[in-house]
């Protein structure tokens, strides 16, 4: 059992030369033949390492440099997914583009397999269905979309959320999506016609006025590998939900933005600047309905739920505005994206 | 009795026993005609102040696909070849009614420093009194057709005297009214009733009473400036309904956004329509286009606030035949850099060298697109212009001459700094 995680001596990085400041990452995926890790990052292309390959000294110092690929002609890709098969890699970009790569051994196609004018706004998130047929995503233009993965032909659509969606994932048997975004709200959807069947409050809305507004409602959400948890991160806090019910949990405060499920263990990792990884017990967890009161402003009031109840494992300083976690196929390993544009491995231990 | 206790309540009511109070004399009351026709020769401007900098890149000058070019895409504007933010469709619609300047530059990328340089067309360390808002400047120099209301008006609130410059060394007189924002009417105005009107009346009789032996061997101009404040007191009680966007169709509340920009831009509207000569409206509170932290997310939402906002109220003036002697400026104090770095990215910091902005109405040439960057937008290529060529052309279009000389304690003090600059030939 894993009980706390220690940096492993490579760490990966990219850059095209180009003087435009560091390519900070915003999510990680990894390919399951287990060899390679994509980064998306401030940029129209995917970041690519190969993990085993050797590190080399670069300006900012030693580490394994990446390449640039699956390319949009502008913007920045938003989300992206890699199929449970490992045939394919798709990108959505805020170029309104969705596309379909293939994966060509150890790289993907130079030119897209197919691709789609997707949704009417940036493309904000996209999933494979965990069998690999169906493809999810949400954009800006406020709808969920349903396609054939392989073709990427639509299947269906639906109006969700108010504001701009910001994630999405698909429980692991496939039976449910969960969108969340800026409005608060997470959304449960039947993908058989895209039908809602639940909605859950998370709140931590703001208007987005003034210098430096906080992140809006949900910005990222995660599903635990029994399809019974779903964690949504804020700007400032993490919650938890029994799916099948919508009821609350638990909330992880100081920690939001970023979070994940570790795919084999009760390990949750949560947090931005600072990342904490969480072995959390289940057995004690206890879903309580949730009050659904609101503000004055007609906002939701802040969510009252008990402390995450576990052990944190590890405490890990990124430094701020670092996004992107991903357990890796190996069950052992994690990467973790900051800001400044480099990934670092970290290996649980016992 | 005094010879206000002899006009009617009537006028009274309509506010022409304080305005005529206000400007000294009641020949105005006879002249109605006149006054009309001066009200349809005066020139106004709205200054849509985007405090803060925003980025050229995610305005009016979009490098789409560049490594600088951040994640917003661009859309057509109703010019041919030129594009837009992708946020900004209202804007880009109306960009053929619009000046474009690509290539401003300047050299102080302080906010507070940069504000006053870019709202007074001098920096604040080399003037020898403290240069008036430009938008005072103009109230000093083109006397308001309608006395009665506040030659100045500013909307929403700003962090400091340097980011929103006051009335310098001309004075109270040409002081900013202020509006607290969210389309709210001057704080802790009466009401214009008869009552409130003949207390405040009674009020400045007696300080006038009480005063007069104050200004024996006073210099009269400093004591005539401060005396003007509550003189227009009258004026400005009789006049509230000028405020009251209340009396606005809620389709227009509406168009505008329901937002406190967009109510703040409604009022700005109607203070305009009903002859109030310049008016200052702050976007947001406090530096809000300061984009150096996750920049590109919230961009999106204040640029589209931004943008619904001023497409309705540019698309009011010409509606309404208030365009051909409204000024209507969309600007900040300076951009920002290509390199998306910021101070925890992906954000921008600030930059001098090169930015952007837009004005149109009063008569400048419409769809004039002025200067180029390079495909990056790090340097601008073709027709640099100067915040002094900006102030240049700003008085010009408003009939000023931008090398006149003002005199403060016997010392001449140019419109514009050192007499620098030359108006944009290509607007005029």
């Amino acid at each position: 059992m894993a009980e706390k995680l220690v940096q492993t001596k490579k760490s990966y990085y990219v850059d095209d030369g180009q003087k435009r400041g560091p390519l900070t990452m915003f999510r990680l995926r990894h390919h399951p033949h287990g060899k390679h890790l994509f980064g998306q990052c401030v940029d129209r292309r995917l970041a690519l390492w190969n993990l085993e390959a050797e590190t080399v000294k670069v300006k900012k110092g030693e580490y394994v440099v990446g390449s640039l690929v699956c390319p949009h002609a502008a913007g920045w890709i938003r989300g992206f997914d890699v199929h449970p098969a490992g045939d394919s890699i798709v990108t959505g970009g805020s170029d309104r583009q969705l596309r379909l790569w293939k994966w060509e051994g150890d790289r993907p196609s130079e030119e897209p397999s197919a691709a789609s004018a997707a949704h009417a706004g940036w493309i904000e998130a996209v999933a494979f269905s965990p069998d690999g047929t169906r493809l999810a995503t949400v954009g800006a233009d406020k709808q969920l979309k349903l396609w054939d993965a392989g073709k990427l032909s639509l299947v269906a659509a639906a109006p969700a959320h108010i504001g701009y969606p910001r994630d999405l994932a698909w429980t692991p048997d496939g039976s449910r999506i969960v969108t969340g975004g800026e409005d608060g709200q997470l959304l449960v959807w039947n993908p058989e016609g895209l039908q809602p069947v639940a909605a859950i409050t998370f709140g931590q809305v703001n208007d987005q006025q003034g210098q430096n507004p906080p992140l809006s409602g949900v910005y990222r959400l995660t599903i635990s590998r029994d399809g019974r948890w779903l964690a949504a991160a804020g700007a400032k806090q993490t919650a938890l939900f029994e799916l099948a019910t919508g009821q609350g949990v638990a909330l992880v405060k100081e920690a939001g933005v970023d979070v994940a499920f570790h795919p084999q263990h009760d390990l949750l990792a949560v947090g931005e600047g600072q990342l904490h990884v969480w072995r959390y017990d289940a057995d004690k967890f206890s879903p309580q309905p949730l009050s659904g009161e609101k503000e004055k402003d007609g906002k939701p009031k802040p969510l009252s739920l008990p402390s995450l109840s576990g052990r944190e494992i590890a405490n890990l300083k990124r430094g701020d505005y670092g996004q992107g976690i991903r357990f890796l196929a190996d069950d052992r390993r994690m990467a973790v994206a900051k800001a400044d544009g480099i990934v670092e491995l970290w290996e649980l231990t016992g | 009795m005094t010879i206000s206790h002899t006009i009617s309540r009537r006028l009274l009511l309509q506010g022409g026993v304080a305005g005529g109070m206000a400007c000294g004399g009641f020949g105005r009351l006879f002249g109605a005609e006149s006054a009309d026709q001066a009200r349809q020769r005066q020139k106004h401007v709205i200054l849509l102040w985007m405090s803060g900098g925003p980025s050229q890149f995610e305005t009016w000058d979009p490098k789409p696909g560049a490594p600088t070019g951040g994640p917003h895409l661009t859309i057509p504007t109703s010019l041919p070849g030129i594009h837009f933010d992708e946020f900004m469709p209202q804007l880009a619609r109306l960009a053929e009614r619009m000046v474009t300047i690509r290539t401003m530059t300047t050299k102080n990328g302080d906010h507070s420093a940069g504000s006053f340089l870019a709202q007074t067309g001098h920096e604040p360390s080399r003037v020898i009194a403290p240069s008036p808002h430009w938008l005072a400047m103009a109230a000093h120099e083109i006397p308001a057709a309608d006395p009665t209301l506040p030659a100045f008006v500013n909307i929403n609130r700003e962090q400091d005297v340097l980011t929103n410059p006051g009335a310098g060394f001309l004075g109270p007189k040409y002081q900013q009214l202020f509006c607290p924002g969210n389309g709210a009417p001057p704080e802790d105005l009466p009401s214009a009733s008869a009552a409130e009107l003949a207390a405040l009346q009674a009020r400045e009789e007696l300080r006038e009473r009480l005063s007069a032996g104050f200004r024996t061997g006073r210099d009269p101009r400093l004591l005539d400036a401060h005396d003007s404040n509550f003189s227009r007191m009258g004026s400005l009680v009789a006049s509230s309904e000028v405020f009251d966007i209340s009396r606005e169709p809620a389709t227009d509340v509406e168009r505008y956004g329901r937002t406190r920009w967009g109510r703040d831009c409604l009022l700005a509207r109607r203070l305009v329509e009903r002859g109030v000569p310049f008016v200052r409206v702050q976007h947001q509170n406090g530096l809000a286009w300061d984009k150096h932290r996750r920049a590109f997310d919230c961009q999106r939402h204040i640029t589209t606030e931004f943008d619904t906002a001023a497409g309705a109220l540019i698309d009011d003036l010409i509606e309404r035949g208030l365009w051909e002697r409204t000024l209507v400026v969309c600007m900040g104090e300076f951009g920002r850099t290509p390199e998306i770095l910021g101070q925890g990215p992906p954000g921008r910091n600030h930059y001098t060298k090169n930015w952007a902005l837009s004005f149109g109405g009063c008569g400048v040439k419409e769809g004039a697109v002025i200067g180029k960057t390079n495909e990056n937008g790090t340097e601008i290529t073709d027709r640099p212009v100067s915040i002094h060529d900006l102030f240049c052309t700003f008085y010009s279009v408003l009939g000023i001459d931008p090398h006149k000389e003002l005199t403060f304690e016997g010392r001449p003090i140019p419109l514009v700094e050192n007499k620098l600059g030359q108006p944009i030939r290509e607007v005029l």
